[in-house]
């Protein structure tokens, strides 16, 4: 007869060990899962300012435009004028989109408690649209706002907007 | 008289439980585990609690400017003139304690729009619309000499120099609007979310 003896000794120590190592494993990974929910709320605060701000110069666009429409479309019909090349024929429709008064440099005006971003907004064209075919014309006009984000380095984007216009004759 | 041989088996081998001292250790080896994951989950859930209201106050925030920029161009500005005693030409503030919502139309149907200020549950909403000068730089061109021009060359149409125009700046025709969400946290005394946008009276 045989007595073979088989100890189990220790067996309940390494199993709570290893229930032990997975535990505190899904804990940091779900407190890695949390640090990076913090940085989105930061981003989309980000987005929305840029969005605001830029649907702001816009209006001032749009503004400007209606305020002197004559010489929009001058500076638009000159461009149009291929002989003489755009080089030549775009500098007047520059000279009304690269108006100082339609740029926010370092704007802060929406900074607070939660972020304080500087955001630079300009616009960066106006286009007319124009369809022959259904007498209809348009401006299409293009926004750029860039920041520096901390996580995410220099983030631009880009706002476009297509309004409908109407020409009216004012002379008898 | 033989015997006769009885075959039997007689298993040797003792079957050894967990120990007391085992299961103690084991348990109090869980139990310093919990320690910092609790720890960890407490951290979590105020970290979530925090990033809560900033969401529920960037989306009051959202919705309030989106509502207050859907008024007429002067139709907050010149409330506050009227009823509130808001100076002439700006800035005009809303907010406060006690603000009642505006309406618009004044008794708004179905699609009127109503914008909430003052205290909107554990938040304060404020607004401030102040008045931007604007002018521009342009530069204009002679219909005449357009009118003239039998080639199509734009360069003899006059162009002027750049110009600031209209002088002195134009007011009354572009706003700034700048919203402001705040709300007490613990730790921090007042935190606030601010949104700015503009506004500008067009011609429809």
């Amino acid at each position: 007869m045989k007595n073979s003896h088989s100890s189990k000794n220790g067996h309940a120590l390494i199993l709570s060990l290893v229930f032990a190592a997975i535990l505190l494993q899904l804990a940091i990974s779900y407190t890695g899962m949390l640090k990076s929910a913090h940085p989105q709320n930061i981003l989309i605060d980000e987005r929305v300012k840029m969005d605001f701000i830029t649907q702001g110069l816009i209006e001032k666009s749009i503004l400007k435009f209606q305020l002197f429409p004559a010489d929009f479309y001058a500076a638009n019909d000159a461009t149009n004028v291929a002989s003489y090349g755009p080089l030549v024929t775009s500098v007047y429709l520059n000279a009304f989109v690269n108006d100082p008064a339609l740029s926010l440099i370092n704007f802060t005006g929406a900074n607070s408690s939660i972020s304080s971003v500087t955001i630079n907004v300009s616009i960066a064209s106006m286009a007319l649209l124009t369809r022959y075919r259904w007498n209809q014309e348009a401006i299409r006009i293009q926004a750029l706002a860039s920041y520096m984000s901390k996580s995410h380095g220099n983030v631009q984007k880009e706002q476009v907007r297509l309004i409908k216009i109407n020409r009216i004759a004012n002379h008898p | 008289m033989m015997e006769r041989p009885i075959a039997f088996t007689c298993s040797s081998t003792p079957a050894r439980g967990i120990t007391l001292t085992e299961l103690v250790l084991a348990m109090a080896v869980l139990a310093f585990t919990f320690i910092p994951i609790m720890g960890a989950l407490t951290t979590s859930i105020k970290g979530t609690m925090k990033d809560e209201r900033v969401v529920q106050a960037i989306n009051l925030a959202q919705t309030s400017l989106n509502t207050a920029l859907q008024f007429p161009f002067d139709e907050l500005a010149s409330h506050s003139r009227a009823v509130l005693g808001g100076p002439a030409s700006g800035p005009w503030t809303f907010g406060g304690t006690a603000q009642p919502a505006f309406q618009y139309p004044v008794t708004p149907g179905v699609n009127g729009l109503i914008l909430r200020l003052g205290q909107v549950g554990t938040f304060t909403v404020d607004l401030a619309i102040t008045d931007e000068p604007v002018q521009f730089t342009i530069q204009t061109y002679s219909p005449a000499s357009r009118a003239a021009d039998t080639t199509n060359d734009p360069t003899t149409w006059n162009w002027s120099l750049l110009t600031n125009y209209p002088t002195p700046a134009m007011t009354g025709v572009y706003h700034r609007y700048v919203l402001t969400v705040a709300w007490q946290d613990r730790q921090v005394a007042t935190k606030t979310y601010c949104l700015a946008s503009f506004k500008a009276k067009l011609v429809e």
